[in-house]
């Protein structure tokens, strides 16, 4: 059975692989960037697919508020849930403590899986225990219950499965019927 | 042929009522209406439609096509789809014999199957008899091999909900298979749609409760036989990235794959609904996409003929429904001016008969 880690980086990597396609393929059509709010959709959104794809054994993606972004998979093997969570974003809900809610919390017990990109498109990633605290009316406070421990770092390029082995349909231009030309069609037909 | 004069095949081709056809011919809707009903004999000058009067007299007969289209689709363009593929066996036939190297039709009629066991020795057949390409590898160039068996191919291109129809067209002595489809699909859809009518064109001569499922079962075990499919869960228990394995090994939509799976007892329900709900992202778009190969054997025979110029010149054929039944390009001029931009015809001279 997969380890939880080769889990997350086998969808994560070829999903930020994707994204970075589906952004050139949008400036090029629009002559303009995709936004980061999309950005970070469209990436969860193919981190979903990807998982989906692979179904890796033991472990299940769960489903609630999947439309809005939200990406969690749990460890069948002990019902622990993974929440991916980007750090910056925990570092938002740290820093807003106390004066906001947060859209995506935590299951009671879980733990959250914090990623990063840098500049050289590198994936980081880490994990910490986590658990609500706070809760008052629909505001809860993540608090971590330990300091997050680094998973590891890879490089996004190159780690997807190259796509050019779709498959091919050789051409039939009907030559020989017309006394064109030699038969032309290839023999794998 | 048949005594049906061609007046009425030319206005469902067109998408035009009787008073507009009257009006292109310079009478009244009555005096049309009564040639079609058969009250009155065809003595119209036909000229500026662009058809001679020989040609104008009578049309080949034809079987009634089987639909793969859905129920919201309108009569009009059910109508032009089967006129195309009348049209498209009469010029194949006529050009055909022309070129003796050009394919006569290897397909046949089979009694219709009791049962998917008779399915899948109907498809080994079509396969390996019809198709002429190996019992168990994949058939990678499918509009080919259906072509060079001697199957017509013709464009179905702007007719909303229609993705597929065929129909056996008689002409001159020869009953040719004529399949009609629409060419904006995926190729995954398109090469299961080319097989689910050569089914109907084996199998069917009415529509039956079983008919859908039955083309469906023939298509998808021509494309991939069912010992492919057992061979992958022999290996192991399939993911969905198996499938999508299969599907690029085979041309056939991971969806067709999981139902097969299904309809052979190698998933139970439960798995299949998993799957399902895994593939729905893909719904409309599947993973390994690719294009469909169009049809070319016509149009070719057009092109070494002079083109459709010179083609509808010397058969006594509207230019530009020569141009129908081999331009495979979506890119019509439509006239969507009052009816919400729904295609319902071209703009065009007709006179002429080029396109404006």
């Amino acid at each position: 059975m997969a380890d939880i880690v080769d889990v997350w980086t086998s969808i994560l990597l070829p999903a930020r692989s994707r994204l970075d396609q589906q952004a050139a393929e949008h400036f090029a059509h629009y002559n303009s960037p995709m936004t980061a709010m999309a950005k970070a959709h469209t990436w969860r959104s193919n981190a979903r697919g990807e998982f989906a794809l692979r179904a890796p054994e033991g472990f299940r993606l769960e489903n609630e508020r999947a439309e809005m972004g939200k990406v969690v998979i749990v460890d069948e093997s002990d019902e622990m849930p993974y929440q991916l969570k980007s750090i910056t974003a925990l570092q938002l809900e740290i820093d807003n403590a106390g004066r906001q809610g947060r859209l995506f919390s935590p299951s009671e017990s879980s733990r959250l899986v914090l990623y990063r990109f840098d500049k050289a498109n590198n994936l980081h990633l880490s994990a910490a225990p986590a658990r609500i605290v706070g809760r008052r009316g629909s505001r809860r406070r993540v608090e971590l219950l330990e300091p997050p421990r680094k998973w590891g770092s890879w490089p996004v390029a190159g780690s997807t499965e190259p796509t050019d082995d779709r498959f091919e349909q050789p051409t039939d231009t009907y030559d020989d019927m017309f006394g064109v030309d030699e038969m032309t069609l290839s023999d794998d037909l | 042929m048949t005594s049906e004069p061609r007046l009425a095949a030319y206005r469902r081709l067109e998408q035009i009522t009787q008073g507009e056809l009257a009006a292109r011919l310079g009478t009244d809707r009555s005096t049309v209406g009564a040639i079609e009903m058969g009250r009155r004999e065809m003595t119209l000058d036909v000229s500026n439609l662009g058809y001679s009067a020989e040609r104008f007299g009578a049309v080949p007969s034809m079987s009634e096509p089987l639909h793969r289209s859905r129920a919201s689709t309108r009569k009009s363009a059910r109508d032009r789809a089967k006129e195309l593929l009348r049209l498209g066996g009469e010029v194949y036939v006529e050009l055909a014999a022309r070129h003796p190297k050009v394919p006569r039709p290897r397909l046949q009629r089979f009694p219709t199957p009791e049962s998917f066991a008779d399915v899948a020795d109907l498809a080994k057949e079509i396969r390996v008899g019809v198709l002429e390409v190996e019992e168990d590898a994949p058939i990678k160039n499918l509009t080919s091999a259906v072509e060079r068996a001697g199957i017509v191919l013709v464009p179905i291109v702007n007719l909303p909900g229609i993705d597929g129809l065929s129909a056996w067209v008689e002409h001159a002595d020869q009953r040719v298979p004529v399949i009609g489809l629409n060419p904006n699909v995926p190729g995954d859809r398109f090469r299961l749609t080319v097989l689910h009518e050569v089914g109907h064109l084996t199998m069917h001569n009415t529509k039956s409760d079983t008919g859908e499922s039955e083309a469906n079962h023939l298509a998808r075990t021509v494309l991939i036989p069912d010992e492919e499919l057992r061979e992958l869960f022999d290996r192991c228990s399939p993911t969905l990235r198996d499938f999508v394995g299969l599907k690029r090994r085979w041309g056939i939509s991971v969806a067709a794959l999981i139902y097969g799976a299904r309809e052979l007892g190698l998933i139970d329900d439960h798995r299949y609904r998993s799957l399902q709900i895994q593939m729905a992202p893909w719904r409309r778009n599947e993973p390994e996409a690719f294009s469909p190969v169009l049809g070319g054997l016509l149009p070719r025979l057009v092109e070494v003929s002079g083109g459709p110029g010179p083609v509808g010149d010397q058969l006594g054929i509207s230019r530009e429904h020569i141009r129908d039944i081999t331009n495979w390009s979506h890119l019509r001029p439509l006239d969507g001016q009052g009816t919400g931009g729904q295609p319902v015809g071209r703009l065009r001279s007709v006179d002429t008969g080029t396109a404006t």
